[in-house]
C-alpha cells in the first residue's frame, strides 16, 4: 500500500499575508514539490509544482446519523493527482479563500474513501494579520473559525505591533484556541518545516496541550464567540462511557462545536487514547505506550459556541472512574 | 500487473481452477498510471491513456508487436474513447485531442487550462460532449461546430449522451439536467435529488436514469412511471457503472462484489440485486460490460480481475492479484478480446477466443 501524501491546508483574511506564505513555498528552493489548489480558475505550472485553480463547491453528505460539508472539488482534484501518480508529490497545499467556513475542508479528509487512502491532513495554518486581528474577532465570526481551526498560526505583520500588543494578540488566540502553535512573522517568513508535515491531523502524533493555555476562557464572551473550554483530570476514563458521551455531545452540539481533541488516560489502557472531532466527524487511535512510572493524566479540549462549560463538565466527569 | 508474470512476453492465465481453460494474455508495465484503456471501434487497435499525457497504441493482432508512444497532453489522461477509426482522449489540461491509430494526433478543443476530465461520445452521430465546470461544450454530430450548453447549477460531474444521440443527460450537485435537440436548439429540463451526483448513466430503452452518489447510494429515475428510488447500502460511491449487453442488468461498484440490478420487465424495484465477482475483499474499481455477450469484466483495488458470466451467475478470476488498483477495463466491440489498466503503470491484454 502506498503511503499517504500530507496535506496542508492554508487559510487566513485577504491581506492576511497568506498569498505571501503561498509564493515563499512555490519559489524557495526547498527542494519539496508540491501540488497547490486555490481558488482562481486556470491550471498553471510553476517550475516544479503543479498549480491547480477551483470552483469551490461545498455539498452536504448525509450518511445515517452523521452530516457534513465536504468540498466536492477537493475530491474531484485529488483524484486527479492520483491519477497522474500521486508519488510525483511531497505534499498538497490546499488554500482557501478569506472569509472560508474551514471546517468543509477538513472534513473532506475525513469523509471520502479514496481521498481518505490517499491522503493524510496534516495541520490547518492559518495566517492573522497582528494588526487588525482585534477588530476582526469583534466583528468576524469567520476570523474566530479560522484561529479555532489552527494548528499552527502564522502572526503576521510583527513589524506593525508592539510586542505588549503581541502577547495580548496571543493571549486572545489562545483563549479561542489553547493549542495552536504561534510562529510570529514578518512578511510571512517562515522556513517550510515549521509548518510542513507536523502530523497535527496524525492521531499518533497528536500535539499535546499546553497546561498553562487551558484555563485561558475570556470572561467577558459573548454567545456568539469562539471559546474553548479544557478539561484536565488524574482519574482513569472509562472507555465505554466517554464513547457514548461523547457521540451524544458531538451529534447534538456537532453544528457548535468546531474542534475537539483529546489525549485520554483510559482505565486498564498501556497506551493513551488520542481522539479528534471536526463537529460530528471523529476519529480516535491509540497514542503513545504510558512509561513505567509516569503520570497518567488526561486532557480533553473543545473549541466552539455557545458550549455549556457546566453540562460538558459533569458529562465528562460521568465517564470518569471515581475510585 | 502479477509481479510474478514476467514483462511484456506471453503470459497463460488460467481462467480459473474450475474450468482448467486456458488463455493466452499479454502483460505491459508501462511509466505512469494507466488512465484509461479502449478499443478502436473495428478492435484491431487498442490504446491506453497514461498519467503523463502519453496514450499508447497496440495492434490486437500483434500484441507483442510495436506499440506507438504518443506524446499528447501535459495533463493525465482521464478519458479516452473510439471515434471514427481511432481514439478521441481528453486531458485534465483541458485539451481534447483525435489520435489515429499510426499515432497522428489533432486538437479538437482547447478548454485553456481547465481541469476537464469528463467525455461522452456517441458512435451513430458522431456527437461529442466535454464538462467544463458548469458548462458542457457540445458537438452533436461529426463536423458539427462547437456549442456551449449551460450554465449548469453546480459543476457538471458525469455526463451521457441518449441512446439516440440527440439528447444528454449531465450530474451535478443536487440532480440531474436533461438536455435534447431535436430541433436544433437544445431544451433542458431538471430532475431535483439533493446530494452529490458523481456518475451517469441511461438505458438504452431510454426509460430509466441512474446516477451515482457520494453516500454510497444509486439514484434512479423512471422516466416514464414519473418515479424515483434511492438504492442505498453500498460501501462506498458506487461511480463505476455498466449496462450489460442486453441493457438487463446494470452493474455497480462500491463494494467489495459487482452489484447487478434487473432492469427487464419493470425494473429493479422490489427486487433484488445480484452480487458476483470478488477479490479478497477488495473493493471494485474498474467495470465494463461486454458489447454482444452477457459477460462483464471487473477489476478491483488489488489488482484482481474477473470475468462474469451473467448467465450462468459464475465469475472467473483472470488474474493473480498485485497490490495495485485496476483503474479501467474494456472489451473490444468486435470480438471476446478485453483490456485493463493499473495504477502503478501495468496493463494486459487477453484474446478470450484463443
Amino acid at each position: 500500500m502506498s503511503k499517504q501524501i500530507p496535506v496542508t491546508v492554508l487559510t487566513g483574511y485577504l491581506g492576511a499575508g497568506k498569498t505571501t506564505l503561498l509564493n515563499r513555498i512555490l519559489t524557495e528552493k526547498h527542494g519539496k514539490k508540491f501540488a497547490v489548489i486555490i481558488n482562481e480558475f486556470g491550471s498553471v505550472g510553476v517550475d516544479n509544482d503543479l498549480v491547480v485553480g477551483v470552483d469551490e463547491e461545498i455539498f452536504e453528505m448525509n450518511n445515517g446519523c452523521i452530516c457534513c460539508t465536504v468540498r466536492g472539488d477537493l475530491i474531484r482534484i485529488i483524484a486527479g493527482l492520483i491519477r497522474r501518480g500521486l508519488d510525483k508529490f511531497d505534499g498538497i497545499i490546499v488554500e482557501t479563500t478569506g472569509l472560508a467556513d474551514p471546517a468543509p475542508v477538513a472534513q473532506t479528509f475525513f469523509a471520502d474513501d479514496e481521498v481518505k487512502k490517499a491522503t493524510r491532513l496534516d495541520a490547518v495554518v492559518t495566517v492573522v494579520d497582528a494588526k487588525h486581528i482585534n477588530q476582526r474577532l469583534k466583528d468576524s465570526p469567520e476570523a474566530q473559525d479560522q484561529i479555532a481551526f489552527a494548528d499552527i498560526i502564522i502572526l503576521n505583520k510583527m513589524d506593525l505591533v508592539s510586542k505588549d500588543e503581541a502577547n495580548a494578540i496571543e493571549a486572545h488566540i489562545h483563549a479561542i484556541n489553547p493549542y495552536a502553535v504561534i510562529h510570529r512573522t514578518q512578511n510571512s517568513d517562515i522556513a517550510l518545516e515549521k509548518i510542513w508535515d507536523k502530523g497535527a491531523f496524525d492521531l499518533s502524533r497528536i500535539l499535546s496541550i499546553e497546561p498553562q493555555f487551558l484555563e485561558g476562557a475570556h470572561k467577558h464572551s459573548h454567545d456568539s464567540e469562539v471559546k474553548s473550554i479544557a478539561f484536565t483530570t488524574d482519574k482513569p476514563v472509562i472507555m465505554g462511557r466517554f464513547e457514548e458521551w461523547i457521540g451524544h455531545v458531538l451529534a447534538e452540539q456537532g453544528p457548535d462545536i468546531l474542534r475537539a481533541k483529546g489525549v485520554l488516560n483510559i482505565r486498564n489502557a498501556q497506551r493513551r487514547f488520542n481522539f479528534q472531532a471536526v463537529h460530528m466527524l471523529a476519529d480516535s487511535a491509540p497514542g503513545n505506550p504510558w512509561k513505567d512510572g509516569e503520570e497518567k493524566s488526561s486532557k480533553l479540549v473543545f473549541i466552539g459556541r455557545n458550549l455549556n462549560r457546566e453540562a460538558l463538565e459533569k458529562g465528562f466527569n460521568s465517564c470518569l472512574d471515581a475510585a | 500487473m502479477d509481479p510474478g508474470l514476467r514483462r511484456d512476453d506471453d503470459i497463460i492465465m488460467k481462467l480459473d481452477l474450475n474450468t482448467n481453460r486456458q488463455l493466452m494474455a499479454h502483460g505491459y508495465q508501462f511509466d505512469a498510471p494507466v488512465n484509461a484503456s479502449a478499443f478502436s471501434k473495428d478492435g484491431a487497435h487498442f490504446a491506453f491513456g497514461l498519467g503523463d499525457g502519453h496514450v499508447i497504441i497496440l495492434k490486437s493482432s500483434d500484441p507483442e508487436g510495436e506499440r506507438l508512444r504518443v506524446k499528447a497532453h501535459a495533463g493525465a489522461v482521464p478519458a479516452l474513447k473510439a471515434y471514427g477509426d481511432g481514439f478521441l482522449s481528453l486531458s485534465d489540461d483541458g485539451t481534447l485531442k483525435a489520435i489515429a491509430t499510426d499515432g497522428t494526433q489533432e486538437l479538437i478543443a482547447d478548454f485553456g487550462g481547465a481541469w476537464t476530465e469528463k467525455l461522452a461520445v456517441h458512435d451513430k452521430t458522431g456527437a461529442i460532449a466535454v464538462a467544463n465546470g458548469k458548462n458542457i461544450h457540445l458537438w452533436t454530430a461529426r463536423g458539427a461546430k462547437q456549442r456551449i450548453i449551460g450554465p449548469h447549477p453546480y459543476s457538471v460531474n458525469d455526463l451521457c449522451f441518449a441512446a439516440d444521440g440527440v439528447g444528454l443527460s449531465a450530474a451535478h450537485r443536487d440532480g440531474v439536467t436533461l438536455w435534447s435537440w431535436p430541433h436544433y436548439e437544445p431544451q433542458s429540463s431538471y430532475l431535483e435529488w439533493k446530494g452529490a451526483h458523481l456518475a451517469i448513466t441511461l438505458s438504452a430503452d431510454k426509460r430509466w436514469i441512474v446516477t451515482a452518489m457520494q453516500e454510497g447510494a444509486l439514484h434512479m429515475w423512471n422516466i416514464a412511471l414519473k418515479r424515483d428510488y434511492q438504492m442505498r447500502g453500498y460501501w462506498t460511491k458506487p461511480t463505476k457503472l455498466a449496462w450489460s449487453h442486453d441493457s438487463k442488468w446494470l452493474g455497480s461498484s462500491g463494494s467489495e462484489v459487482v452489484i447487478l440490478w434487473p432492469f427487464d420487465k419493470g425494473g429493479p424495484e422490489g427486487r433484488e440485486a445480484l452480487q458476483l465477482g470478488w477479490s479478497n475483499g477488495a473493493l471494485v474499481s474498474a467495470l465494463a460490460g461486454h458489447p454482444s455477450a452477457p459477460v462483464m469484466a471487473a477489476g478491483f483495488e488489488d489488482g484482481g480481475l474477473v470475468l462474469i458470466d451473467l448467465i450462468k451467475r459464475k465469475a472467473f478470476n483472470l488474474s493473480t492479484p498485485s497490490g495495485h488498483v485496476v483503474t479501467t477495463c474494456a472489451f473490444a466491440g468486435s470480438g471476446c478480446k478485453v483490456i485493463a489498466g493499473v495504477q502503478n503503470g501495468g496493463a494486459v491484454f487477453a484474446d478470450l477466443e484463443s
